[in-house]
């Protein structure tokens, strides 16, 4: 169940996705995102497709565990997909009393979704990939052209990467806990919506209670071994670009740029 | 009578990954009714797996569990009816404590069974004197000491009146005082209300003392079952499973040596300090 949040998870194993740079799949994650928007045609999607999938089929890690992250986000889908169909106005096809679906609303809904999926698969795949020290890492360096407008950005990166490091430790707690209430006959699932929010607080409450505790034993442990100002810290293992990591900006680049071409293939394509 | 019989489960964590491991393999193994049962076995070695199989909150890939005689993966098997039957008390405390005070978080699984709040509570105080913190009904459970809430949890299983008890580590974190309490409390149970009990430990002292049946588990499978004096005496299966032996079975092996043989069957401290004050 809670289990089958994905995001902010790494998967181990071994692949050269999994071994790029940080800055690199940071990069490229942020390239994908940027192309989803900006596709306005089905040679773009398709570029996006193949350029996922490949990616998908380099890294290594189960399909079925990638797209396990999408479980959660299905009913988000649904909604989008309905609210899109139904209330679009333009082109009827088809009717039943006052819903009418429209050619625009299926368009638009098709893309939502394709968009809303590709996003959540593009970014459970950069965490999947990148364990969350290399994560920060990368982030800390990427970014840190910020620091010249005295932004902080290594502790800006240090907070990322502890709140992504709790992630997958509150998923399991939630998980032990439902285990334990679940066991004093609790039930998540049963009763109206009412019901099931009064059945969250034996669920919330003892969650909250621990994450307090974790994030003060953090900030005592921190404390204790004086931690203070992230920016004169030196690295034990430097970010340093390989040979794949060029290649890989290049075939980014590649991409980008096949994308803003797809902007001007002017085809007319007949949906119906 | 077996009061739940587990039969060949498999279950594994990483459903998605071909090569993972099983956390339990093939795991079999019967309990009967007022039996006394220890499972050990090292760290990870799938003792805690394994008794979120026995209320049904795991459900195994393969195999089956009989509760008196029925399987519980039975499509009209009542699930929630088996977790009030076989109450599970788990290793941290801390995940099961929520209410404002003591004695309404116990009540919680009472209400849940379906009393009602005044037999809940009365049943939960009743429950809370036999643990002897009974002063502590109205205080938060947040603010008590780690050996309180261990009882405030304990009860808060026990108040639904299960016929099996199940628990993950009890002993962690206990002072010799109140650990030695606790256990005494449990063989009062087991004697007096015939209630099944079943406690993973790693402290195996106190398995020869209470325990009349062990069950030791290695990566997912049970290398041994049977009386702690059969089970804990087996060098073999002990090293294979990466256990020390309890020190009354190395008294018993150092006096082997001597050439004195003792009664092997009779290894509690009591029973050895006889045997041994008797020897010459
Ligand atoms: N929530 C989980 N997700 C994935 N693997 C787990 C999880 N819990 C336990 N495991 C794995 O299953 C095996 C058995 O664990 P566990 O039942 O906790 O052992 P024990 O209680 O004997 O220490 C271990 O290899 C552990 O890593
Ligand atoms: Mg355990």
């Amino acid at each position: 169940m809670i289990r089958d949040i994905t995001l902010g998870q790494y998967y181990k194993t071994e692949s050269v996705i999994h071994t790029l740079d940080p800055r690199v799949k940071l990069m490229a994650t942020l390239v994908f995102l940027i192309s989803l928007f900006i596709s306005t045609n089905i040679f773009a999607y398709i570029l996006a497709t193949v350029f996922l999938l490949a990616v998908i089929y380099l890294c290594n890690v189960p399909f079925l565990f990638i797209i396990r992250g999408l479980k959660s986000l299905l009913v988000l889908l649904f909604i989008s997909i309905i609210f899109n169909v139904f209330l679009t106005p333009g082109e009827t096809i088809f009717s039943f009393g006052p819903l009418s679906i429209t050619k625009e609303g299926l368009i638009i809904a098709t893309k939502m979704a394709i968009r809303l999926v590709y996003l959540v698969i593009g970014s459970s795949i950069l965490t999947l990939t990148t364990t969350p020290s290399k994560l920060t890492d990368g982030l800390e360096k990427g970014l840190s052209f910020l620091n010249v407008f005295k932004i902080p950005v290594a502790e800006i990166a240090l907070m990322m990467s502890i709140a992504l490091r709790f992630i997958p430790i509150l998923i399991e707690e939630v998980d032990k806990i439902m285990k334990a209430q679940m066991s004093r006959g609790a039930d998540f699932e049963k009763g109206s919506i009412i019901e099931k929010a009064k059945s969250l607080i034996p669920l919330l409450v003892p969650l909250f209670v621990s994450s307090f505790r974790r994030a003060n034993d953090l900030a005592y442990a921190m404390e204790s071994r004086c931690y203070s100002n992230a920016n004169n810290r030196t690295k034990l293992k430097p970010l340093k670009y390989k040979r794949i990591d060029y290649i890989t900006y290049l075939i980014l680049l590649l991409f980008i740029i096949l994308i803003f071409i797809t902007r001007y293939i002017k085809i007319d394509i007949r949906v119906f | 009578m077996s009061i739940l019989e587990v039969k060949n489960i498999k279950y594994k964590y990483d459903k998605y990954n071909e090569s993972s491991k099983y956390a339990l393999n093939d795991v079999s193994f019967s309990i009967d009714e007022s039996e006394f049962t220890a499972l050990i076995g090292e760290s990870g070695s799938g003792k805690s797996t394994l008794i979120s199989h026995l209320n049904g909150l795991y459900r195994a890939d393969s195999g089956d569990i009989l509760f008196k005689g029925k399987s519980i993966y039975d499509k009209d098997f009542n699930l929630t009816n088996l977790r009030f039957k076989c109450g599970i008390v788990f290793q941290y405390p801390e995940y099961q404590l929520f209410s404002e005070t003591v004695l309404e978080d116990v009540a919680f699984g009472a209400i849940k069974k379906g009393l009602s709040k005044d037999e809940a509570y009365k049943k939960s105080l009743e429950v809370l004197k036999m643990l002897g913190i009974d002063h502590l009904k109205d205080e938060t459970p947040f603010n008590l000491s780690g050996g309180e809430k261990r009882k405030v949890a304990f009860a808060g299983v026990f108040v639904m009146d299960p016929d099996i008890l199940i628990f993950d580590e009890p002993d962690a974190g206990l002072d010799p005082v109140s650990k030695d309490q606790f256990y005494k409390l449990l063989k009062m149970l087991n004697q007096k209300y015939k209630t099944t009990i079943i406690y993973i430990t790693h402290n195996l002292d106190d398995v020869i003392e209470y325990a009349n049946k062990v069950i030791v588990l290695k990566e997912g499978t049970v290398l041994k079952e049977g009386k702690p004096y059969e089970v804990l005496t087996d060098k073999e299966i002990m090293s294979k499973a990466n256990l020390d032996m309890p020190y009354a079975v190395e008294i018993y092996y150092e006096l082997l040596k001597l050439g004195r043989k003792i009664d092997i069957s009779k290894l509690k401290f009591d029973e050895l300090k006889e045997t041994l004050i008797g020897l010459k």
